[in-house]
């Protein structure tokens, strides 16, 4: 029997330092998109140089959602794929012109990269021009499903609004077989997420896909925020996103059965230690202990540890996100056990 | 205790190397340069390697070299590099010809030879600059000259190369130095105010380095009116 694919989404955008401190907007959108079995995320990056480039990432991140959403198995079914790639460019400039006589402004004021990946029973549809990373994962490893478009210059790119951009659009598709999910990230992100002499993204999006197995995806979106906050935007100038669509592993027995190097990366404990081990036995017991909401005294008990103790790892837990406070004071582990 | 992060910078992101922009210094130390000339063109490199290196993203990002025809011939003073491993400006004393054809040339096979060690080590580069600086005309190998002035000339109707020729004092030859490209008119320096230049150059570096893709860089005022953007 065919186990039905469950998918989920995760997404980030923040400013870079470089428009900070020139009090200019993120410039980069990403949004997403599921109904029914098809989920599409897409990421759009505004041009540097254009005025309202993030309203033009904004309307061309959302417009594509909802037009693959709504066109996918057409789409997946048309042989040739200039065919694709002209309708996509109509829609685009007619979403982008409307905008521009809303914002009075003109179209290439609107102008960005765009990134698209769509799946839906099976099978997908990857969509890109510009620069950015489509990134996939099989068989655990990260590969690149479409390299950044650029010109030969570091300042130089194809955007949705440049006269020829329909021929420079990557469309790619197939049946996703091994396929385990897919990032897509701007090029700001990519300074720190792909090493450009490898031409190999960083495995830690792999990990993130992971997460979205062990954690409800909203939790792990609110460390991938902090993360990109914190540290990814920390080695550019560039505004930087990310958005994944991850397969949750369908033969995932609960956290027990994940190695004991996963979990102490789960749990943020250094993989070397001896007494890593021994504490890793103890987190275990209060994640299951709290697999329905209790107090501090009545995991305390069952745990046999000190509560100054107890709170010292509550706080680890909480801080990873495996555990939430509830507003009534107990706690309630997050992780799926 | 440690912030704990999803994504650990030391351990999970990447260390690319910085996008490049290669500049070469295509300088004229002829003896007509002697005296008061090659004492201010030795102050305005020095001013402009130290501007480089005070600016953060600049410093990371700019990697000169230097070529200079007059005493000695022609030859490759510095061959790329940042201003963090060659921190002080090189030294020119004036003598010799002008073999102008020749030294552009030897800069544009740098170039050349500069951008196929970015594209092998996966390192991303702006467009390469080239700055012509000269007091006189070329009385080096007119073959070579015309050779130099047409490969320049493709380059920049190409679009891959930003071509920057200065002519310094009466002497200089502005219609050989107009020769060289339709796109880029040979500027004038105002008496020996290198340092100014040299200056406003290193302001053109800095633009540039933070410039994302789609966005222009536009010059800073000067004080004449015929600068152009890069």
């Amino acid at each position: 029997m065919k186990t039905e694919m469950q998918w989920d989404i995760l997404q980030s955008a923040v400013t870079g330092c470089g428009h900070e401190w020139q009090g200019l907007p993120c410039q980069d959108r990403t949004a997403a998109l599921s109904e029914g079995d098809c989920h599409v995320i897409s990421l759009a990056d505004g041009a540097g140089s254009a005025r309202l480039s993030h309203e033009g990432a904004e309307c061309v991140a959302q417009s594509m959602c909802r037009y693959l959403c709504r066109e996918f198995d057409r789409l997946y079914e048309t042989p040739h794929a200039d065919s694709v790639r002209a309708e996509v460019m109509a829609l685009l400039h007619r979403r982008l012109g409307a905008l521009a006589v809303e914002l009075d402004c003109s179209m290439q004021e609107l102008a960005s990269t765009l990134l698209v990946a769509a799946v839906k029973g099976g099978r997908y549809i990857l969509l890109h021009l510009g620069d950015g990373l489509i990134a996939f994962r099989r068989y655990g490893r990260m590969l690149p499903a479409s390299l950044p478009v650029n010109g030969e210059y570091a300042n130089c790119t194809v955007f949705t609004t440049s006269t020829l951009s329909g021929r420079d659009m990557r469309l790619i598709k197939g049946e996703l077989g091994d396929i385990e999910g897919f990032a897509l990230m701007s090029d700001g992100s990519c300074a720190s997420l792909f090493d450009k002499a490898e031409k190999a993204p960083a495995p830690v999006l792999g990990w993130l896909m992971d997460l979205c197995t062990y954690l409800p995806a909203h939790l792990v979106e609110c460390g991938l925020q902090e993360s990109m906050e914190n540290e990814v935007r920390m080695v550019t100038e560039d505004d930087c996103s990310l958005a994944i669509l991850a397969r949750r592993q369908p033969d995932f027995c609960g956290l027990a059965t994940l190695s004991r190097a996963v979990l102490m990366r789960l749990i943020g404990l250094p993989a070397t230690s001896p007494q890593s081990r021994r504490r890793l036995r103890v987190y275990l017991r209060i994640l299951a202990a709290l697999a329905r909401p209790r107090h501090l005294r009545s995991v305390q008990q069952e745990v046999h540890q000190k509560r100054s103790h107890l709170l010292k790892k509550l706080v680890f837990l909480l801080r990873c996100r495996l555990v939430e406070k509830l507003p009534d004071g107990r706690y309630v582990t997050r992780a799926r056990l | 205790m440690n912030r704990y992060t999803l994504i650990n910078r030391h351990k999970d992101l990447i260390a690319n190397p910085n996008p490049r922009i290669p500049i070469c210094l295509c300088l004229d130390t002829s003896s007509s340069m002697g005296g008061a000339p090659i004492a201010s063109l030795n102050s305005g490199v020095q001013l402009f390697y130290d501007t480089i290196k005070q600016d953060l993203i600049a410093s990371g990002v700019a990697e000169i070299a230097v070529v200079t025809f007059g005493a000695g011939g022609v030859r490759c003073h510095t061959d790329f590099a940042g201003v963090e491993s060659v921190p002080h400006a090189p030294q020119f004393h004036a003598g010799g010809n002008t073999p102008m054809g020749e030294a552009v040339n030897l800069a544009l096979d740098k170039l050349t030879e500069r951008r196929k060690d970015y594209c092998r080590s996966g390192v991303e580069y702006y467009k390469p600059w080239l700055i012509l600086m000269t007091d006189g005309q070329n009385n080096g190998s007119m073959k070579e000259y015309k050779r130099a002035q047409q490969r320049v000339a493709d380059l920049c109707a190409g679009g891959n190369l930003d071509f920057l020729p200065i002519g310094i004092g009466a002497g200089a030859d502005m219609a050989g130095l107009a020769g060289f490209s339709s796109r880029h008119k040979p500027y004038k320096l105002n008496g020996l105010h290198f340092r100014e230049f040299f200056s406003w150059l290193s302001r053109s570096v800095s633009r540039v380095s933070c410039s994302m893709p789609g966005q222009e860089c536009a010059l800073s005022a000067l004080p004449t009116s015929d600068w152009s953007t890069l």
